[in-house]
């Protein structure tokens, strides 16, 4: 008999504990989710906050307290921004961003290439001073920068003030570029190039059909962080695109809310315009980009 | 033959190296020399004149502005690092607990957002949260909880504090991203190992994920600062003269990447500008030093 209760009576006990540990853990876990969906919607209140602003009157913009739903939905102010040079912010920005995208993963793949497969002395101090320069804050040599992009403009009788070649000038090796490119080029197995190489196939055709290939992850996330900071930048456009028709739209969007700073449906609307191509890039690739970001911090 | 597949590689190769050296040198290292020569004349618009010390002399001595903004720029940083790093850290243990991964794939993305979206156009969007009076958002939600509305950028007392929320609001999702992938990188193991030593939740955060998170933090502190150092939008779009003062009210969010390009571009005192990017270059590379000794101190734990 008793042979039978004893084990029984552990039994119990460790179903009860389990019992409470299991209870202990959907509490947990609750608080938790209730938690973090309160954080994200406090996170996303500012989204929601303006583009809702942007569908609401002049009139109702000016109401105390605030309305937390247009009274009356108008999607007039869009017109009217849009109206107002936005279009050609765009295309800047667009040409800025996407121009100095593809010059940077062009630059940081071959630069990258070069000194990791045809490793040298030169290569590696040429890295160090790249890599050293990415440390510089860009505000203290901003001055002597725009300097020497008029000196080149009277040397070389290139104009660079006010051209979107001009704007991309500071980028064409980008440090973060040849940093990340660096690094993917130590996953290319040499064996493979030496074997191209016995094929007959010259360099460039090594790079390009042989390299370019087994690094194209590693472009895709560089690519896409190098576009989305670009096309955020402001200090530097802000310095070199001096006309109103050059403006990314980082600058125009500045520049049209100092002229309307009260009228908070123009300012509004303008902050969502801006927001939108990047928001609707990072909603269809938000994978690769955390996943970019997050291994950019492994290294 | 493998010489003669071997010779053009290297001069490709060398070709290349020259061209980034040749654009590293005149967009990044020439112009910082430049503004180091600079920084010894008085250079305004028109004049050129060779002035020796006098631009440091009076940086030093007769500027308060200059060092008001010095030492906002390191409050700044001060406030920004821990909320990034606290708040991210959270965030990603939070998330780090759930199972499911499409659920934290889903609370990843979302708290990942803000960091993505412009800082231009997201610093407007704060600016007219931060509206004084029942006019901006967050005094009606602080209304709610019965405090008393604060006239944000407004006052100096508030303004740079205004700009920390939003950075930290900003960045807290990128920490995240960072820790969690530090996170995910530790081993199973150890914690089962723990489990059979009978540790509780607490002894087993501090003594496996705290020192093993601990390059991931230090990393992320290095970034932040920088970052925060460097702040120039915020200030550019939220406060370029409220309350009556350049970089806010009383100078209270005049942050030094603000104050040079104001000092140097907008009123182009470009003598007198370098003077002070010189200081904050050499004030930025101790501080860089710092951070890399701090790094390295971590990678030897």
């Amino acid at each position: 008999m008793q042979q039978r209760t004893e084990p029984m009576q552990s039994d119990d006990l460790r179903h009860a504990s389990g019992r409470a540990a299991r209870w202990q853990r959907l509490v947990t876990r609750t608080l938790v989710y209730v938690l973090l969906t309160a954080g994200s919607i406090v996170f996303f209140v500012p989204f929601y906050w303006v583009v809702i602003a942007s569908f609401k009157t002049p009139a109702e913009l000016q109401t105390i307290p605030p309305t937390w739903w247009p009274q009356v939905f108008t999607v007039a102010n869009y017109p009217i921004v849009w109206r107002a040079e936005f279009a050609r912010y765009f295309l800047n920005s667009f040409i800025y961003s996407g121009g100095t995208t593809v010059i940077v993963l062009i630059t940081s793949s071959l630069i990258g290439y070069v000194i990791v497969k045809d490793s040298s002395r030169l290569g590696n101090i040429i890295f160090w001073f790249i890599l050293a320069a990415s440390m510089v804050p860009f505000v203290t040599f901003l001055l002597p920068l725009f300097n020497m992009l008029l000196r080149i403009q009277r040397l070389l009788g290139v104009p660079m003030i006010n051209t979107y070649w001009g704007m991309i000038m500071p980028w064409v090796v980008f440090p973060f570029g040849v940093f990340l490119m660096r690094q993917a080029m130590f996953g290319v197995p040499t064996d493979l190039l030496d074997a191209a190489r016995i094929d007959g196939a010259t360099e460039i055709g090594i790079y390009w059909r042989v390299v370019l290939p087994l690094v194209r992850h590693n472009m895709a996330a560089l690519a896409i962080i190098v576009f989305i900071f670009k096309y955020d930048d402001l200090l530097w456009p802000l310095v070199v695109a001096q006309r109103t028709d050059m403006y990314p739209v980082t600058v125009g969007l500045v520049e049209y809310v100092g002229q309307f700073f009260i009228e908070y449906n123009l300012y509004t609307t303008a902050a969502v315009l801006t927001i939108a191509p990047i928001f609707v890039i990072y909603l269809v690739l938000q994978r690769y980009i955390i996943e970019g970001i997050a291994t950019q911090g492994l290294k | 033959m493998i010489t003669e597949n071997w010779l053009p590689k290297h001069t490709t190769g060398r070709m290349v190296l020259l061209f980034a050296f040749l654009f590293m040198f005149g967009m990044i290292w020439f112009p910082i020399l430049e503004m180091f020569y600079w920084s010894f004349f008085v250079k305004e618009p028109g004049i050129f004149e060779f002035a020796g010390l006098a631009n440091f002399q009076r940086l030093f001595t007769k500027d308060p502005i200059f060092w008001k903004s010095l030492q906002v720029t390191f409050s700044f940083a001060v406030m920004v690092v821990p909320g990034v790093v606290g708040l991210g850290l959270g965030l990603a243990l939070a998330v780090n607990t759930i199972k499911d991964t499409t659920i934290r794939g889903l609370f990843t993305v979302s708290f990942f957002t803000a960091y993505v979206v412009p800082l231009v156009a997201i610093a407007l969007v704060w600016r007219y949260i931060y509206l004084p009076g029942k006019q901006g958002l967050l005094n009606v939600i602080m209304d709610w909880f019965g405090i008393s509305p604060i006239r944000w950028l407004n006052i100096s007392e508030w303004a740079l504090r205004s700009l920390a929320i939003l950075r930290i609001w900003k960045e807290a999702g990128y920490a995240m991203v960072l820790f969690l992938a530090g996170l995910q990188a530790i081993p199973k193991e150890f914690y089962e190992a723990a489990d059979v030593d009978g540790a509780n939740s607490w002894r087993r955060f501090l003594h496996i994920t705290v020192p093993l998170l601990t390059p991931m933090i230090a990393f992320v502190v290095v970034i932040t600062t920088l970052g925060a150092f460097l702040a120039f939008t915020e200030v550019y779009v939220m406060t370029p003269e409220a309350g009556g003062g350049r970089g806010g009210p009383n100078f209270a969010t005049n942050l030094m990447a603000f104050h040079i390009f104001n000092t140097a571009i907008a009123y182009g005192h470009e003598g007198y500008g370098s003077a002070m990017a010189a200081v904050f270059f050499v004030i930025m590379v101790a501080v860089g030093y710092g951070q890399y000794r701090f790094i390295r101190a971590t990678y030897e734990y």
